[in-house]
């Protein structure tokens, strides 16, 4: 393998390990808010025990939030050298703006919360998950606008850098191949250009930002809130009457059905439509539009076949496409034969996860909706197998959230930056497969770790909850 | 503002940065690489506590100037972490090894359990600092690249004896530093332990220093006339002088939290120092040196003026915020460090 498949390996990996605790910890932490304010206002211990309990696994899933987003940031120099150098003073701006102050006060924050116990009083431990909070929803904005700017580039002009910058030619060796064997003429850039920033605001609230933002916030609270809703019955199915569990479900399950509504409607809506806008070839890859008739039907099933054959197995409803993407009945929108075929992300993968996201999504609200009935009927602690199904649906909100950004990002293919930069130009030539096996290995083993021992930590939690023998509430080493 | 000025802006913000990680991170890998000395297991809770709440914000500081250098110098970002992509990709398997352990020896109450945890924290520890030495040196040597930009040298050419003396020198440095930390936050009895320690780590660190010294003036003359050439300089060179000379009979007194304090404005002035030798290159080319710019420089590599500004906005902005919110954190967890039940 080159070193161009191990970097897109090594990014796709640790990148969905990164989204696979991100949402999980910006969910906790506001959850979490509110655990600490109703703690401080009613002084009753069992919010404390709560607070606790789930600040520990907060803490866990944050150091390897810290310990993914330092490759991230790494790798995008060590093995996409020329993509850096490309648009380096875009999106390292975004990357600072994360850090500073975002990440910092997040970071800052959660120390004096997990570990400041007997150190600082209730009102300030309040003030601590908040700024945590914040910190984790003002850094999360900053991501979203770098991804969002890769997706709907905005406020940059591509200029040719200075004369006497060095390594100039280096960068030149990168145009014209690409991996699929097609030559690249117009709009890649090579080495001379760069892409600069000429309107930080234009570059920020970028077509895609604000609604991309709204959708990953949305499913990051999901994500938190059904999280806990699964600690909290798996604690249920063994003491019925644990009072921190049950306080847990009752917060968690009615923000748990909140948001995932609005993951779907309008957050994730919003986001169909703005793709659709934007980017024709991505949505036509994930709706699976393989034909184009005056009035687009809604294709739920299918087999994708071979760019330019038509699809005859599926399900479709007719017209209901251009409404949910236009919000009309009658338009026309492009389909995948309108695109050359060097210009089409994989199709495939691109579908099959959008696809199983909306699925997902649906099952979640579903699920929700029962639950929170349940509970209005007082009757959810009884019913033992359906706090099972709430142990099983608790990953399932970060499934989805990897699954959509496997669809962002496939979809995007095969740009780095969309219409600007190829990913086939971007990744470092300097460095050899070799080279790149070794980190991707090293890297990989360590996600891999990271991910065992956050799973072995969490059942030891659960298998101690507070108000057991053995009591371990988390936070003091 | 001229682009040179905002690029001369941009260069010290990230040094500052570096700085910032340097002198707190430092704390939490030298307490790292002391770890196995400390025999009894409640010492061994003391050390891990003392730097708990800390490490995660400290770890900040690298993702920041890590950051600000590839917004600031796309260019040199690509470069350096290209040519240094295994030393920098074991440095990050180092960090996270040694923040992991931190969290997980809780988790079990197994001997063996801590004991993986304890050697993997104090090997995370000491591979962080040496590589991170190991880093900097090669960085402040320059790296052998040809007008293409390919880099010419080997793996093993970044194990130069410059840059391996730099690692040294980045560990012994912590080391001290991190000692100081434990003896101004813990009882009688641990700083009975360290201060017998101290004074030869000071030792070991002082010779490292001097020849590290006379290594940058004979193997690498250029880092001497860069110095010469940037007045920052005359002013760093004798506060670290001082700052070292004076460790000692602060140690000697028990006055230990002054040592800290000076034992962090010598650590912020070397890395300063590596700052005002390099200036105004970021990258220096060890091939063509002679050959009009020496490398990459804030001249010929720095974004546009558009991107320096918004960065020197966001920083104004935010690190006041961060720099008062890391004071308060501090101030809360200032004093002696005390175990309750719950500590493990």
């Amino acid at each position: 393998m080159d070193t161009q498949v191990l970097s897109r390996i090594q990014f796709a990996v640790t990148a969905g390990f990164h989204f696979l605790f991100l949402p999980l910890t910006i969910g906790l932490a506001w959850l979490l808010v509110v655990v600490e304010a109703a703690a401080w206002r009613s002084g009753k211990a069992v919010y404390d025990q709560t607070g606790r309990f789930f600040g520990g696994i907060l803490g866990l899933s944050f150091v390897v939030v810290l310990a993914t987003g330092l490759i991230m940031l790494f790798q995008c120099g060590t093995n996409w050298d020329r993509y850096s150098s490309f648009a380096g003073g875009i999106l390292g701006t975004a990357f600072v703006a994360a850090a500073v102050p975002g990440f910092f006060l997040q970071a800052i924050f959660l120390g004096l919360y997990l570990f400041g116990h007997e150190r600082i009083s209730r009102g300030v431990r309040v003030l601590a998950i908040f700024m945590v909070a914040l910190g984790a929803s003002l850094s999360t904005f900053w991501i979203v606008v770098a991804n969002s700017w890769m997706q709907t580039p905005r406020g940059d002009g591509i200029v040719e850098a200075p004369p006497s910058m060095p390594g100039r030619a280096q960068l030149d060796d990168s145009r014209t191949q690409t991996a699929d064997g097609f030559t690249i003429t117009a709009a890649t850039p090579t080495a001379p250009r760069r892409a600069e920033l000429s309107d930080l605001a234009a570059a920020v609230f970028n077509p895609s930002t604000m609604v991309r933002y709204h959708h990953t916030m949305a499913a990051a609270m999901l994500s938190g809130a059904l999280f806990m809703a699964g600690c909290a019955a798996s604690i249920l199915r063994k003491d019925a009457a644990h009072a921190v569990a049950r306080l847990a479900l009752r917060i968690s399950l009615p923000l748990g059905l909140l948001f995932s509504v609005l993951v779907a409607f309008p957050s994730g809506h919003r986001h169909v439509q703005q793709v659709a806008g934007t980017q024709p070839e991505k949505f036509a890859a994930i709706a699976g539009l393989y034909s184009s008739p005056r009035k687009p039907p809604l294709v739920s099933l299918l087999r994708p076949a071979d760019p330019g054959s038509r699809v005859n197995a599926g399900i479709a409803v007719p017209r209901f496409l251009s409404w949910l993407a236009l919000g009309k009945v009658d338009t026309r929108l492009s389909d995948i034969n309108a695109f050359p075929p060097h210009e089409l992300p994989p199709l495939a993968l691109t579908f099959f996860a959008f696809h199983a996201m909306v699925v997902l999504g649906l099952l979640v609200i579903a699920a929700m909706a029962y639950a929170v009935l349940l509970q209005l009927r007082g009757r959810l602690f009884e019913r033992r197998r359906f706090l099972l199904v709430l142990i099983f649906l608790a990953p399932l909100p970060l499934v989805a959230s990897v699954l959509g950004w496997i669809a962002v990002e496939a979809g995007r293919q095969p740009w780095v930056i969309h219409k600007v930069m190829r990913t086939s130009a971007a990744f470092s030539s300097g460095i050899s497969p070799g080279q790149a096996l070794f980190s991707l290995i090293l890297l990989g083993c360590i996600c891999l770790s990271l991910l065992v021992v956050c799973l072995f930590g969490l059942i030891d939690r659960l298998q101690h909850p507070p108000g057991s023998a053995g009591i371990d509430c988390g936070g003091s080493p | 503002m001229t682009p040179e000025q905002l690029g001369t802006i941009a260069f010290v913000l990230v040094f500052l940065l570096l700085a910032g990680y340097a002198v707190l991170d430092g704390l939490g890998l030298g307490v790292g690489m002391l770890h196995p000395l400390a025999a009894a297991e409640h010492q061994r809770r003391t050390s891990i506590k003392a730097i708990a709440p800390l490490w995660m914000a400290n770890t900040v500081w690298l993702l920041a100037a890590a950051a600000a250098l590839f917004a600031a110098f796309p260019l040199v970002y690509a470069t350096v972490f290209t040519r240094l992509q295994l030393i920098l990709t074991m440095l990050l398997a180092a960090l996270i090894v040694r923040g992991v352990s931190i969290h997980l020896r809780w988790t079990g109450q197994s001997a063996a359990w801590k004991g993986l945890w304890d050697s993997l924290f104090f090997a995370g520890s000491l591979a962080s600092s040496l590589l991170l030495g190991v880093a900097l040196g090669n960085i402040l040597r320059g790296l052998p690249f040809n007008e293409r930009g390919a880099y010419l040298g080997t793996f093993l050419g970044l194990l130069n004896p410059f840059a391996l003396l730099a690692g040294v020198l980045t560990a012994l440095a912590f080391m001290v530093h991190g000692a100081l930390y434990l003896a101004a936050r813990t009882d009688q009895e641990h700083r009975h332990r360290l201060s017998r320690l101290l004074p030869l780590l000071w030792l070991l660190f002082a010779a490292a220093l001097v020849i590290a010294s006379l290594a940058a003036f004979y193997l690498e003359p250029h880092l001497i006339d860069g110095a010469v050439a940037n007045p920052p300089a005359y002013l760093f060179l004798p506060v670290i002088a001082i700052c070292a000379v004076c460790l000692l009979p602060l140690i000697r007194s028990g006055q230990f939290h002054a040592a800290l304090l000076a034992s962090s404005i010598c650590i912020a002035c070397m890395v300063g120092l590596v700052a005002a030798s390099l200036y105004p290159v970021l990258m220096p080319n060890l091939t063509t040196p002679a050959a009009g710019e020496a490398g990459l420089t804030i001249r010929n590599s720095s974004a546009s003026a558009h991107t320096l500004g918004a960065l020197l906005i966001i920083t104004l902005i935010g690190m006041p915020m961060v720099i008062a919110s890391t004071a308060v954190v501090y101030w809360a967890f200032a004093g002696q460090v005390e175990l309750d039940e719950e500590s493990h």
